[in-house]
């Protein structure tokens, strides 16, 4: 059946840790204990590239779909030094790009799981994000870097795809950068934010839960994005899911907001914890707003602590440092 | 200034940069890397295209400061401060310079692997390449042919 | 057939604000002419060579050799310019010489021009990186202190020097500047002001590098037969080679040696039939202190393991066994790039005719004299050996 035969995720070495952040800033940013820190010679593309890197890659890709809203340019076919990095592309690879909010990581999966199905041969998802120099410091406070790479193939070894089903809406929210501009905005009216985010999540996963005749007690893990963690409950629970199907599978605390790479970062630490049978309902949210729900079934090869091994290692840096990496000085 | 690698210059070393395409000699089967037109060992002009894994060791390295960057490398020491820049033996045999990312004390000797990094900025373009990171000895990927 | 120098000038090497190539090109000539006296008629002058990178923007590319010619009031003889990056100043000397011994000319200018400091500091980085590997080298973020500071890093690691020695190097050739009116930097130095100074490319700091400078210099190369009609005293070129390498030091068999240097200096030594031990006193490419060490070994004068103790012990000093850049070499006399190959010879010139000005620079008694002038980090070679013409 089709699914995931592989993943792996890439974050890059620098880190500001909360520690870090109280005594410059004053406080900590809730739930956030550390975030990687892109060098200035990483963009989401080399992000993208890394992540590929840690998935074996003799398989012939038919299909590979790239998901970031932080590409280095606006207009242009980007997903080519990906394909060069792998060593595909020519004639016959189909691709495509995913870039106006954080549920593209979805999109590009739901794009790749058709493609597959239609083609027969292996597709790639490919989704990063790096935090953008502008905006403004409350923001940027919250956003991580890193990138996370999904195989999908006929034989999904390490999860099997079951059902997916989708919302969409006008239903401005949460956060959204106008045109000619770089710098995210947000409504700033909490209550409404999180009702709008709470209406898509449902819209996506209840029509989904009906057509599989389920309900959120079938579910190990809810996987939603690297969204803080009062959202992210108030998100779970209005659709009936618990804390306790969420949080395991949150890495936000590690990684920050890694925004169309939040969602798949998150199904990757599932997968690392899954053990086989274990049902994961994955639901993107972009603000607009659209989610995806996609229904997946651990299977054996799942568990191989990509998310952990990743994130390995990693260099504190002292905030000085991290406003020249992002660029703010 | 001017670009000092074009980006027509550019597009044609690609398949090298960021695809770590390198040419083996059909006569005496040493591997050239950066390709070059004749084989580096004999000379040999009748060459083809082989895949490297970009695993190799450390054999010299420096680290350069804004004093001794080339200027299109500015916006990179300004960010990161100055970088490492590293000779590498490739596992298939040829040599090439790199710079090292993620290292604060390269040793000579040590074993690296090439990543995709930015190499710089110039009208607007990014030039994508290869650097070299620490190889941690994680599943090297098969040579390819 | 025989080819003799018989008349060398050469501009302060240095900043120059107030003249372009074409003033620093006419400078050397007016001192090559004060120098040799009346004796010489560059009316004579059959065909010139000249070297130059022809740094910087806003000068002229195109034509170069014909427009210094003809603002120099010059004859309007055949004019070629000669670039081999830093070794083309070597090559236009080598290119005079063969054209001599080649029969068809009888008189000819070799002179080297470079205009370095109109340019501010980025532009200065970028031309000096130019002659490098611009493919991958280049886009490593090296610029020819990188590539050096590579060598030194293996030849430090593998024990075969110290940065001591390396520091030597500069603190001689700074010893030597000193007492050179046309020097660029004439600060004596002490191992610890090099060991001290910022960090350009490690291990290499700012005193390990040569400076950019503005310069000129020309010699006058003739047939032997007519020398006698130019002065009284002229120097035989008894030999000369060159030679080429890869570009990149990734594509060398050993990044650590300089080949093209060893194979310029095997031949140019045969052709003279001399030896290392023949030699009075040398003048070699030191654009980083290292490449002098290097130079030591490719041109037989000490192995490199012994590089540091015979520097150490004097040996390449004035008034050691073998003075070794008695001008204060690139990194102290200057880097003109064009320029430097032909005032090596200018250098080698006044020391084997015995007329330094600076008695304590003479180098006393000198018959023998070797120029070493590489391109970039060894790409290319040129050897080229003096001998005073017997009495
Ligand atoms: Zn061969």
């Amino acid at each position: 059946m089709v699914g995931l035969a592989a993943y792996g995720c890439y974050f890059p070495a620098a880190r500001l840790t909360a520690a870090e952040t109280e005594r410059v800033w004053g406080s900590p940013i809730a739930d956030l204990d550390s975030k990687p820190v892109a060098a200035a010679d990483e963009d989401a593309l080399t992000l993208a590239a890394a992540a590929a890197a840690t998935i074996d890659g003799d398989a012939a890709l038919g299909s590979m779909s790239l998901a970031s809203t932080t590409l280095p340019y606006r207009r242009r076919v980007q997903i080519g030094v990906l394909a060069r990095a792998l060593r595909s592309g020519g004639d016959s690879l189909f691709t495509t790009e995913h870039t106006t909010s954080a549920r593209a990581g979805t999109e590009a999966l739901a794009v790749q799981l058709l493609a597959v199905r239609a083609s027969g041969r292996s597709g790639m998802v490919v989704a990063a994000d790096v935090a953008s120099p502008t905006g403004d410091a409350h923001r940027a406070a919250v956003l991580g870097a890193g990138a996370v790479a999904l195989l999908v193939a006929e034989d999904g070894a390490v999860a099997t795809f079951e059902a997916s089903a989708h919302h969409v809406a006008e239903d401005p929210g949460l956060d959204f950068v106008p045109a000619g501009e770089s710098a995210l905005q947000d409504v700033q009216v909490s209550g409404y934010t999180q009702e709008a985010l709470g209406a898509a999540v449902r819209g996506a996963v209840e029509p989904l839960l009906h057509r599989l005749g389920r309900t959120p007690s079938d579910y190990r893990f809810l996987v939603l994005g690297t969204m803080p963690g009062r959202l992210l409950d108030a998100a779970a629970r209005g659709c009936g899911f618990t804390r306790e199907q969420s949080r395991p599978v949150w890495a936000f605390p590690s990684t920050g907001d890694l925004g169309a790479a939040g969602a798949l970062t998150n199904l990757a630490l599932a997968l690392d914890t899954a053990e086989p049978g274990d049902r994961i309902l994955l639901v993107g949210y972009g603000a607009g707003s659209g989610a995806d729900a996609l229904s997946f079934t651990a299977g054996e090869s799942a568990g191989r602590g990509a998310v952990a091994r990743a994130l390995a290692g990693g260099r504190p840096v002292d905030a000085l440092t991290y406003l020249r990496m992002t660029g703010r000085i | 200034m001017g670009a000092h690698v074009s980006v027509p210059m550019y597009r044609r070393t690609l398949a090298a940069r960021v695809g770590l395409e390198g040419r083996r000699c059909d006569r005496c089967s040493a591997v050239s890397f950066p390709p070059r037109g004749a084989c580096g060992q004999c000379r040999g002009r009748s060459l083809t295209p082989v895949r490297l894994s970009g695993v190799g060791t450390l054999q010299a390295w420096t680290y350069i400061t804004a004093a001794g960057a080339p200027p299109e490398f500015a916006a990179q020491v300004r960010r990161d401060g100055g970088y490492h820049v590293g000779l590498v033996a490739l596992q298939e045999g040829p040599r090439v310079a790199g710079q090292l990312v993620d290292v604060s004390d390269p040793e000579i000797g040590q074993p690296v692997r090439a990543v995709v990094r930015r190499l710089y900025e110039e009208e607007g373009v990014v030039r994508y390449g290869f650097k070299f990171a620490p190889h941690m000895g994680e599943q090297l990927p098969a040579e390819g042919v | 057939m025989g080819v003799a120098v018989v008349a060398a000038g050469q501009t302060r090497f240095g900043d120059h604000p107030t003249s372009g190539v074409k003033e620093l090109f006419g400078a050397a000539v007016d001192d090559l002419l004060a120098d040799a006296g009346t004796a010489v008629d560059l009316d004579r002058i059959d065909a010139a060579f000249v070297g130059s990178l022809s740094c910087g923007q806003g000068m002229q590319l195109g034509n170069f050799a014909p427009a210094l010619l003809d603002d120099a009031g010059l004859p309007p003889v055949s004019a070629l310019h000669v670039e081999n990056a830093c070794a083309s100043g070597g090559f236009a000397v080598q290119q005079a010489v063969q054209a001599v011994a080649s029969g068809q000319y009888r008189c000819v200018l070799a002179a080297g021009v470079e205009k370095m400091r109109d340019v501010s500091g980025d532009k200065g980085r970028y031309w000096l990186g130019i002659s490098g590997d611009t493919e991958y080298e280049r886009l490593a973020g090296l610029t020819f202190a990188g590539v050096f500071a590579l060598i030194a890093s293996r030849l430090l690691h593998d024990g075969a020097v110290t940065r001591e020695d390396l520091a030597r190097v500069s603190v001689k050739n700074h010893r030597h500047a000193a007492l050179n009116p046309k020097a660029h930097l004439r600060r004596r130095l002490t191992v610890e002001d090099v060991l001290a100074a910022p960090v350009v490319a490690a291990p290499l700091g700012a005193f390990d590098c040569c400076p950019t400078s503005d310069g000129a210099a020309c010699v006058l190369v003739t047939d032997s037969s007519i020398a006698a009609e130019f002065t009284d005293r002229p120097v035989e070129v008894a030999g000369w080679g060159s030679a080429s390498d890869s570009l990149a030091l990734h594509s060398r068999a050993d990044f650590t040696r300089l080949d093209a240097a060893r194979r310029a200096a095997d031949a140019a030594y045969a052709m003279a039939g001399v030896g290392p031990d023949g030699l009075d006193v040398v003048e070699v490419h030191d654009c980083f202190t290292v490449a002098e060490l290097v130079a030591y070994a490719e041109l037989g004068l000490s192995s490199i393991a012994e590089a540091g103790a015979r520097l150490r012990a004097g040996e390449f000093d004035l008034g050691g066994r073998l003075p070794v850049n008695t001008s204060g070499g690139l990194k102290a006399k200057g880097h003109p790039i064009g320029a430097t190959g032909v005032g090596q010879i200018a250098e080698l010139f006044g020391q084997l005719r015995g007329d330094i000005a600076q008695p304590e620079r003479q180098v006393p008694g000198a018959e023998v004299g070797l120029a070493y002038n590489m391109g970039g980090s060894g790409a290319s070679a040129v050897v080229t050996i003096l001998r005073r013409a017997a009495d």
